[in-house]
């Protein structure tokens, strides 16, 4: 054999062995990640002191073969931003979304969704408005209009019959159909007199209230979201003025920092939640509890509609579903979704129902 | 060594450089990286200790902020005017609490603060810090504001009933961390324990979070997060008082640059390098790559033979190669003259080669196949050269003679190949080739092995040669061999027969003679008459026995019996001999030994013999003068005799044919004596006893004959007694009985034996014979009458003597108490050979038919312990000189001198012995003198004494 021939010879061998690698590698190489973007508002830790964020990072850690990849977009929960935030994350090929906005920004960002190309799992916008459309908006808890009758149901077995009802100004897209459902609901059962009173949260000043907190009243219902820590103020306000009368929240306000902020006052609030306390579920402990030795921090309830979230974009994935009209169909196929923090059960556009918990023991919630 | 795998010096050295290339890359990268990561460390450390410096500043302030609100406490309620709350500028909010942390009074707050009286602190992280104050910790940890969500720092302090706390104003850190962040580059932070960024020095830069679990391990500049289009590196100094994390973020655009730069650097070094590299080989290429190149296209030139030796030399840039290119023509030139000579040598060969008539040939034994053949192959064998090529090994050849060479050839081989042989080693065959006109060639090959270093094959290479003519003649010399050998075979049978012929006669005529020559009762004529027929039968047997000797050199089977012996003995006997016929004619014989040993070994007897010879035929061919025979040492163990006379001398014509058989020198023939054989005889047996006899000879001055021989000294010669000499009158009485047993096929050679024998016997007899015709009688009689001496004759019917002796030798073995015979064995056979063979058979001992009676006395005295009664020493002869001859002579009867003088002319003994006894007592000498020289037939002697007279 001439030195020729074993040039060549050697040539054919590396070649054959470089084919059988891509072979190897395409055949064994793990599956494609999928961008996922997670529209949250990057400050929203150091102001409600928790991030959606960090539940991502959180199952990325515990689920290290997950064919997602969590792309961080901060919209700060401004309907200005959120809208440019998911068209630019979709320009960069992003099709898969949760969002832990409020509904305000929600519905701005509604009609990028109208089309198969991209498909967003919201987790904290109730408003009725997103209800009921046949799109590639998917929402993971009960619109404002099913909670709102929850809530008014459970004051309407409450004893008393003045309730102060605080309506937060700044997401309006939320509260405005809210107290709507709240009132009407509470009309329609009966006893109570409700005195509105529309305020910004944010901009809360005690001796402003004081005098319309002063009048006689048998409880307060204080219809805010977003897990502003100054609903842990007003709460206290009016607790200082009527120590034995109840305080009901918004799901939105199952936020350690709120319940801190309200001193004495977490004895008498009542906080309606889709999700039951953590008394109750020990995986949702679990879940907290795994949270805080991670990030040091307890996390507010949003973190688990994003856990949930991720758990049905993954389950989707793994079926090999890669389209956003592949991810819904299955999404929507399965009737009931078992995922590590309950159950969830999509209805054919995209919603979801279901019952409330109202949390009482609120000191064994922020243990 | 040899390399498994060899490329060229370019490549080799280009491999070497891209390995040092990538091994100095290797280290470069690597000390680059090093250095990197230790200035990068080195770096980050001091940042990290910059940031843990922050912690003195936040001290300092938390120490005045504690001292103010001392102060605070320390007022009375009626000094805390709003007036007075403005000095305490630490704080933006100074509150008193109930023990259940609920405020009682508020003194100093920030516009809009939702932090009402009755507020109560009692949740969170705030309240564990509030119910440990005065415990161990100084301050809160940094959190949100519960007035307005501001980062927050709070103190507590008690006094008395009252517990004051107080919210520190922030804003100072703040403006100096944006002042450090600034001057430094890094932007400092205070983050809370859960990494919520509090306090940022750089209010643009969006980092709400960090997540200390993940970047609170030892900074590293590859681990960087990337916020505002930057990547930093967090470094989180440890918690300090003031309970906040301080995390800063140092750009990496320095630790960017720097490795940069150095990769940078390292790039260009390498780069350059690379570039050096390039040139280097470029320039080797040119410079030493392409002259060796052309160095070995002129190589390759000089292998096909189309250099040009003439050429101009090359450009070279190094005196290296201008030395190899100057060498390199040098011997370009010296191998063009080589190749010249080498080309004329072979055309000289080629010549020689072509024109003879042998064939040269080459053949490959790995290939079976002739490499070379020279033209003469056609006039060999009829087949050209080319056809001969073409063909298959054994094509032309007959199979079994292709065979034979394929085996013989392979063999050679093998043992060349296994070291066996040398390369070279010739050897001859004799090949049947056949012809392309179906005859049969004889050839002879000449053929050598030699292992080709360059194919590894075997080669043969040989000549061929035509041998028809010389096969024929050995054919015809093999047909004349076989021929003369037949005839040599049957002369060799002829002679035996004939010696056995012969002596079987002469035994019985000589052993009746010498049995009744001893009758004491005998007449003087009877006597002379028993005497004449002694002589003349003992002359015959001379005359027999010298024709034998003759005939036994010819044949080549005579041989030399050396044994030890006493050669002034020898001498003296041979003087003894001719002592008195020298003197009857009036010649001087002289004996001249100098310095002689006495024991010697040799044939004593073929010396005697030559001895007797020479000076027989010296006082023979001598009128006058005399004769020496001289004995001298020649040397080691060397002794010359020569034997000097005054004679007739021989004529140089006669000198060449001198030794030669059955000639007669011309003095000779004038005497009518002798066969002629004497002179041939003497020459053969000094040769044969390793020496040359030579003669040198003056007409009419007389000659020398001479030889020299080797005799080695003997520790003891044998030496005759006197009593051997002395004649035996027969046994002595009163010995023990002898048998003797007789064995012979032939009544008449039994006859004068026993005769003989039994003549010795004393009375009572010691002898006692008895006789057997043949060897199975002779056992038989052995195995009844135990005889002690047995003469076996050799050649019987029924049963040889030597099978005889071998029974009798084999069965008296067996048998302790029997007699053990001796056994003489007699045989009338020609040859010596006959005596190794008999006496090879069992026999004691070996003598000739006829048997001589001393010889047999002397074995039986010797063998069988017999004692004999000897006569006395013989009276010595007359010592007569020839004047006294000549004078006695004259006295006799005229008539009786006539008469004697006429039987001497025709030499008949018979007569002379005759006449002799009528003169016997009238004068006794003459008698004496005429009577021996009668016995000894010297008719020389004999006409020499009438011709004088």
């Amino acid at each position: 054999m001439t030195r020729r021939h074993v040039f060549w010879l050697a040539l054919l061998v590396l070649l054959v062995l470089l084919a059988a690698s891509l072979v190897l590698w395409r055949q064994f190489r793990s599956a494609e990640r999928i961008p996922v973007g997670l529209v949250a508002w990057a400050a929203s830790g150091a102001v409600v002191g928790s991030r959606e964020w960090n539940a991502g990072d959180l199952f990325l850690e515990e689920h290290p073969n997950s064919r997602i990849r969590l792309l961080p977009l901060d919209d700060e929960w401004k309907p200005d931003k959120t809208a440019p935030v998911i068209q630019g994350a979709k320009d960069v090929g992003v099709r898969f979304f949760i969002a832990t906005h409020p509904s305000n920004c929600a519905v701005v960002s509604l009609p990028l969704f109208a089309d198969p190309g991209a498909l967003l799992i919201n987790l904290a916008s109730t408003s009725p408005a997103l209800s009921g459309q046949d799109d590639f908006f998917l929402r993971i808890i009960p619109d404002a209009v099913q909670e709102q009758q929850a809530i008014a149901r459970y004051l309407h077995q409450l004893p008393g019959q003045r309730l102060l009802v605080l309506q937060d100004t700044g997401n309006p897209a939320y509260t405005d159909p809210a107290f709507a459902a709240f009132a009407a609901e509470l009309a329609a059962l009966g006893h109570w007199q409700i005195v509105h009173r529309p305020l910004r949260v944010t901009e809360f000043k005690p001796d402003d209230e004081r005098p319309l907190m002063a009048e006689p009243f048998d409880a307060l219902y204080i219809l805010a979201g977003s897990f502003q820590t100054a609903i842990g103020n007003i709460a206290q306000l009016f607790h200082y003025l009527h120590p034995q009368a109840p305080i009901l929240l918004t799901p939105w306000a199952r936020s350690p920092a709120i319940l801190e902020t309200a001193g004495d006052a977490v004895d008498r609030i009542i906080l309606p939640s889709p999700y039951r306390s953590r008394r109750q579920d020990p995986a949702l402990d679990n879940y907290f509890r795994r949270f805080h030795a991670r990030f040091g921090y307890e996390a507010h309830a949003m973190t688990i509609g994003v856990r949930q979230a991720l758990e049905l974009l993954d389950r989707a994935f793994a079926q090999g579903a890669s389209e956003p009209l592949a991810v819904k169909r299955f999404l929507l196929s399965v009737p009931v979704h078992q995922t590590s923090l309950g159950p969830i059960a999509f209805d054919r556009t995209g919603d979801v129902g279901g019952s409330y918990s109202f949390i009482t023991d609120l000191k064994q919630e922020l243990q | 060594m040899t390399w498994a795998r060899r490329t060229t010096f370019w490549r080799y050295n280009l491999f070497l450089e891209v390995v040092s290339l990538a091994l100095a890359s290797a280290i470069l990268f690597a000390g680059i990286w090093f250095t990197l990561n230790r200035i990068n460390q080195d770096y980050l450390d001091l940042r990290l200790a910059d940031a843990a410096r922050v912690h003195v500043f936040l001290e300092s302030q938390l120490d005045e902020a504690r001292a103010g609100l001392a102060t605070f406490a320390d007022l009375p309620a009626t000094q805390r005017s709003p007036q007075v709350m403005k000095l305490f500028t630490a704080f933006s909010d100074i509150y008193c609490l109930d023990r259940a942390l609920r405020v009682v009074q508020i003194h100093k707050a920030v516009p809009n603060s939702k932090v009402f009286t009755g507020f109560s602190f009692s949740g969170g992280k705030l309240a564990s810090y509030l119910q440990s104050v005065g415990e161990s910790t100084d301050a809160s940890e940094i959190l949100r504001g519960y007035e307005d969500d501001a980062p927050s720092v709070y103190i507590g302090i008690h006094r008395g009933d009252e517990f004051c706390m107080g919210r520190l104003n922030l804003d100072y850190v703040r403006k100096f961390l944006i002042q450090f962040s600034q001057f430094s580059g890094a932007p400092l932070m205070l983050t809370a324990s859960d990494g919520f960024v509090m306090l940022s020095g750089d209010p643009a830069l969006q980092l709400p979070a960090i997540d200390l679990k993940r970047w609170v391990e030892t900074p590293n500049a590859s681990r960087t997060l990337t916020t505002g289009n930057r990547r930093w590196i967090p470094l989180i100094a440890p918690t300090g008082a003031i309970g906040a994390r301080i995390v800063m973020l140092v750009p990496t655009e320095f630790l960017d640059t720097q490795r940069n730069t150095l990769l940078a650097f390292g790039l260009a070094f390498m780069s350059g390098w690379f570039l050096l590299v390039v040139l280097k080989n470029h320039r080797l290429n040119r410079l030493v790559m392409q002259p060796l190149r052309a160095f070995a296209g002129k190589l390759r030139d000089l292998e096909l033979g189309k250099l040009r030796t003439a050429d101009a030399d090359a450009d070279q840039r190094f005196t290296e190669l201008v030395e190899i290119h100057t060498r390199f023509r040098a011997m370009a030139e010296a191998i063009k003259q080589r190749e010249q000579a080498l080309r004329d040598s072979e055309k000289q060969y080629r010549i020689i080669t072509e024109s003879m008539k042998d064939v040269v040939w080459i053949f490959d034994m790995e290939t079976r196949h002739f490499l070379y053949l020279s033209p003469s192959i056609e006039e060999l064998v009829g087949v050209t050269p080319q056809d001969y090529l073409a063909a298959p090994f054994g094509a032309l050849l007959t199979p079994q003679v292709t065979d034979q060479l394929q085996l013989l050839w392979g063999q050679r081989a093998a043992v060349l190949l296994s070291g066996g042989s040398k390369p070279g080693q010739s050897y001859v065959d004799e090949v049947l080739h056949p012809h392309r006109d179906g005859t049969l060639i004889w050839t002879e090959v000449v053929s050598t092995y030699w292992l080709n270093e360059e194919t590894g094959h075997v080669e043969v290479r040989g000549v061929s040669r035509d041998i028809r003519e010389r096969k024929q003649a050995q054919e015809a010399l093999f047909i004349a061999k076989q021929q003369a050998e037949e005839a040599n075979k049957a002369k060799s049978t002829f002679l035996s027969n004939m010696s056995h012929e012969i002596r079987t006669p002469l035994n019985a005529i000589l052993g009746f003679a010498q049995v009744l020559i001893r009758d004491p009762h005998l007449t003087a004529p009877q006597r002379d008459s028993l005497t004449t027929i002694q002589r003349g039968g003992e002359h015959l047997l001379a005359l027999i026995n010298d024709i034998l000797d003759m005939a036994k050199i010819e044949a080549g089977r005579m041989s030399v019996q050396v044994v030890p012996f006493d050669l002034i003995q020898l001498l003296s006997e041979t003087e003894g001999l001719f002592q008195q016929r020298a003197r009857d004619r009036g010649l001087n014989l002289t004996f001249a030994l100098s310095a002689i040993p006495r024991g010697v070994i040799g044939d004593a007897q073929k010396l005697r013999q030559i001895l007797i010879n020479l000076v027989g035929n010296a006082i023979k061919f001598t009128r006058a003068g005399g004769i020496i025979l001289k004995v001298e040492p020649a040397g080691a163990e060397q002794f010359r005799f020569s034997v000097n006379d005054t004679g007739v001398g021989i004529a140089p014509e006669e000198m060449m044919r001198l030794f030669e058989p059955f000639s007669q020198t011309a003095s000779g023939r004038e005497l009518q004596g002798g066969t002629g054989l004497g002179l041939a005889l003497s020459y053969q047996f000094v040769r044969l006893m390793g020496g040359q006899l030579s003669a040198q000879s003056s007409l009419g001055q007389g000659s020398c004959f001479a030889f020299t021989l080797p005799l080695p000294a003997a520790a003891g010669a044998e030496t005759g007694t006197d009593q051997a000499r002395r004649a035996v009158l027969g046994l002595e009485p009163g010995q023990p009985v002898c048998r003797v047993l007789i064995v012979d096929d032939l009544p008449d050679n039994r006859a004068p034996l026993r005769a003989l024998l039994e003549s010795l016997n004393p009375q009572p007899p010691v002898i006692e014979c008895r006789e057997a015709a043949d060897g199975r009688e002779a056992v038989a009689l052995w195995e009844a009458w135990q005889p002690h001496v047995i003469f076996m004759d050799m050649r019987m019917p029924v049963l040889s003597g030597e099978a005889a002796t071998r029974r009798i030798k084999a069965r008296a073995a067996t048998r302790p108490a029997a007699v053990r015979s001796v056994i003489v064995a007699l045989t009338a056979g020609a040859f010596d050979e006959n005596r190794e063979q008999v006496l090879a058979s069992g026999c004691d001992a070996f003598t000739r038919k006829p048997f001589q009676a001393e010889e047999l006395f002397g074995m039986l005295e010797r063998l069988a312990g017999l004692r004999f009664r000897r006569a006395g020493d013989a009276p010595p002869p007359p010592d007569v000189s020839p004047e006294d001859l000549i004078r006695r002579l004259s006295a006799s009867p005229a008539d009786w001198q006539a008469e004697f003088k006429q039987a001497v002319g025709l030499g008949d003994f018979g007569h002379m012995e005759a006449l002799l006894e009528r003169i016997r007592d009238d004068d006794a000498i003459l008698h004496e003198t005429l009577a021996r020289w009668a016995y000894d037939y010297d008719l020389e002697a004999l006409a020499a004494v009438f011709k004088l007279g």
